[in-house]
């Protein structure tokens, strides 16, 4: 069980998680079609990804007057590397490309790191807006990550270990999501938060015109905005073996398991986001402090207190 | 040469557009956006998003410069077109396209290092997007000392203005930032700039001002029916709170009234669903809503703008929309974070009111 997936999978997984990005474009266009009132063909929204993806390859990249472009490029390439890296850790079947023995952990640092990258990129931007939604990033980052942590770890003591493919083995019986629905749906929330994306949109938002992005021109802006719709993808595919079962399931083989649930999970979220409007900062660190994080502990607690009467910790 | 050219090719064909437009081309504005949407081509955000910069009516001598600022802000490939009519839309559109596509004319509009080419003889900060030629903020300099204008010594690369110490509403002293909001940001009314201090996104001082307002030239500036503004001003505030469908739907309806001459009861039936939608949504009274002064102002302001629009489109004449005041709306702004500040322009929506035309106006409601 503990074995690796073989090296070659290394160079495989971008390749993957980039084509279920595209997929997950491609879905977008046709769902902001569908809410806008003006549906979008599929054969065109299939297509968008690779348009915009083109068109921003051939675009000039633009340097910010009097910016920090060491900071801006850091940050921009921090972004789709993160994602990556944390993707090391998704079993992809049943095997992940790295299997770490603090997998989750390691998981969790690989998307802290989203909150530097997007704060430099607004910082290094040199504009008022970029750092408006700079700001923004750092607020909403405080806001998810306690919630976040709590349903990381809450998945970790239901399977007593921060190995991903334990917690994927602890689910043979019982998907997790069933003992644990609050620490499932603070998880999906905080994705969407992570990713900075749908309702929790702000730092990018339309009312700062493009927010931390707002001076990102050509390849630049393709490097921000593909790291950040594969940090959505990335963090989404987690929610499979913490929470859905991983791999197990009847019939299909295990990496079949994991694709369709991996895409079920993010067409739900994509269904979901054109459904609602963004959630303002302000709001929701309230909501996140003072409801999430206290009904995240209280299911941590609950967890711990069900594994200590199925005969204790290890 | 021709891979070049292919690349090109396909990467014109779903350009991101930015429109810019004066005082009083709301109408034909309304068509190009009308236009760009039957297309699907996005709307850009920023000049940095953008590749087609479609510049709208007829610019006076101070919404001029700061076009050409944005101008320099475009990354090539790119291009621009100048509307006047309605019946130029789709040719310039098109004609857009194809420079955008013909590496030759985009090798000559490129720049070198993709800088825009700094210092002309506005103010400092021309090049952002949101900066444009104005120099009465040294006003608000006198109590830092510092000084922002090019000739002074403070001056940064690019010509940007160094940032002023201030006290904060909790009585820290924090850097304060001089900025000019509009006239080219997502959602923004038309030829409107306001002049901020802002300190982290409080906004601490405002005065708002229309662009080339004391024209003589022009006569009436063409405004919107009362329900296809109400249907336009419902979209801004509902793009700014960041409900994408509502506000395209809006959006539609509004370019429905003014262009399509469709059935109105079809109309009136979706306005009415539009308004039972963002009626009922939870989520958008919960962010809407706080002890904040303006935030349920905002709320109630549109229902009261999709109420209107469904009254005037049923025909019963409802309400005309209370015209705000430029002072009234600084008024109100200050002491606003960024975010609420672009939902109270947005609800507000003033226009351009000379002191002539005013009683006119009142009788001329329709």
């Amino acid at each position: 069980m503990s074995a690796v997936l073989p090296l070659g999978w290394a160079v495989l997984l971008p390749v993957l998680l980039l084509a279920v990005t595209w997929a997950v474009v491609a879905a977008d266009v046709l769902a902001a079609g569908r809410a806008g009132g003006r549906p979008v063909p599929w054969t065109v929204a299939a297509l968008t990804p690779a348009r915009e993806a083109l068109r921003l390859l051939v675009g000039q990249r633009r340097r910010a007057v009097g910016g920090d472009e060491l900071l801006r490029g850091i940050g921009g390439a921090v972004l789709p590397l993160a994602a990556l890296l944390a993707a090391v850790v998704l079993p992809l079947g049943l095997r992940p490309v790295a299997d770490l023995g603090v997998g989750i952990v390691w998981f969790n640092a690989m998307e802290v790191f989203a909150w530097a990258a997007v704060w430099l990129v607004g910082w290094g931007s040199n504009s008022t807006l970029s750092l408006i939604g700079g700001y923004r990033f750092v607020a909403q980052g405080l806001a998810w990550e306690l919630p976040h942590m709590f349903a990381l770890i809450t998945a970790a003591v239901g399977a007593q270990s921060l190995r991903v493919t334990d917690v994927v083995a602890a689910q043979q019986g019982l998907w997790f999501v069933v003992i644990m629905p609050v620490a499932f749906v603070a998880f999906l929330l905080s994705v969407a938060a992570m990713a900075f994306w749908g309702p929790f949109g702000a730092p990018v938002g339309r009312d700062v015109a493009g927010g931390a992005a707002a001076e990102l021109g050509g390849v630049d802006r393709l490097v921000f905005v593909t790291g950040r719709w594969l940090l959505l993808v990335a963090a989404a595919a987690m929610a499979v073996p913490l929470f859905l079962g991983g791999g197990h399931g009847p019939w299909l083989p295990a990496w079949a398991w994991v694709l369709v649930k991996t895409l079920a999970v993010l067409a739900a979220v994509v269904a979901l986001r054109h459904r609602l409007p963004t959630i303002r900062m302000e709001r929701w660190t309230e909501f996140s402090l003072v409801v999430l994080t206290p009904a995240t502990i209280a299911q941590a607690l609950v967890v711990t207190l069900v594994a200590l009467g199925e005969g204790g910790l290890r | 040469m021709d891979l070049r050219n292919a690349l090109l090719r396909a990467a014109a064909a779903r350009p991101h557009v930015l429109v810019v437009g004066g005082v009083g081309t709301d109408r034909l504005r309304a068509r190009v956006e009308q236009e760009i949407a039957r297309r699907r081509w996005p709307v850009a955000t920023a000049p940095a998003d953008a590749d087609v910069l479609v510049v709208v009516g007829r610019p006076g001598p101070e919404l001029d410069p700061v076009i050409d600022g944005v101008w320099a802000a475009v990354p090539v490939p790119r291009s621009r077109a100048q509307i006047t009519g309605e019946d130029e839309i789709a040719s310039a559109l098109e004609a857009a396209v194809r420079t955008l596509s013909d590496l030759t004319a985009q090798h000559a509009l490129a720049l070198r290092d993709g800088l825009p080419t700094a210092h002309t003889d506005t103010s400092p900060g021309e090049q952002d997007q949101h900066a444009d030629g104005h120099d009465e903020q040294t006003g608000h300099d006198e109590h830092s000392g510092s000084h922002h204008h090019q000739e002074g010594g403070m001056e940064l690369p690019g010509g940007l203005a160094m940032a002023d110490l201030g006290e904060d509403r909790d009585g820290l002293v924090l850097d304060q930032l001089h900025v000019a909001l509009g006239p080219v940001l997502p959602e923004w009314p038309s030829g409107l700039v306001v002049d901020v201090v802002l300190q982290g996104d409080v906004i601490q001082e405002a005065r708002s001002r229309f662009l080339d307002l004391d024209l003589d030239d022009r006569d009436a500036p063409e405004c919107l029916p009362d329900a296809a503004r109400a249907l336009d001003s419902a979209a801004r505030v509902l793009a700014l709170v960041g409900w994408d469908g509502p506000a395209a739907r809006a959006r539609g309806l509004r370019d429905a009234l003014l262009f399509d001459r469709v059935d109105g009861s079809r109309v009136l039936e979706e306005v009415d669903d539009l308004r039972r939608r963002v009626r009922r949504s939870r989520l958008l009274r919960w962010m809407l809503r706080s002890a904040e002064a303006g935030r349920s102002e905002v709320l109630e302001t549109l229902h009261d703008k999709l109420l209107s629009a469904r009254c005037a489109v049923a025909g019963a004449g409802g309400a005309a929309p209370v015209a705000v005041d430029l002072p009234a709306l600084d008024s109100r702004l200050v002491g606003a974070e960024f975010a609420a500040a672009r939902l109270i322009v947005a609800v507000a929506d003033p226009q351009p009111q000379p002191t002539l035309t005013r009683p006119a106006d009142r009788g001329g409601a329709s």
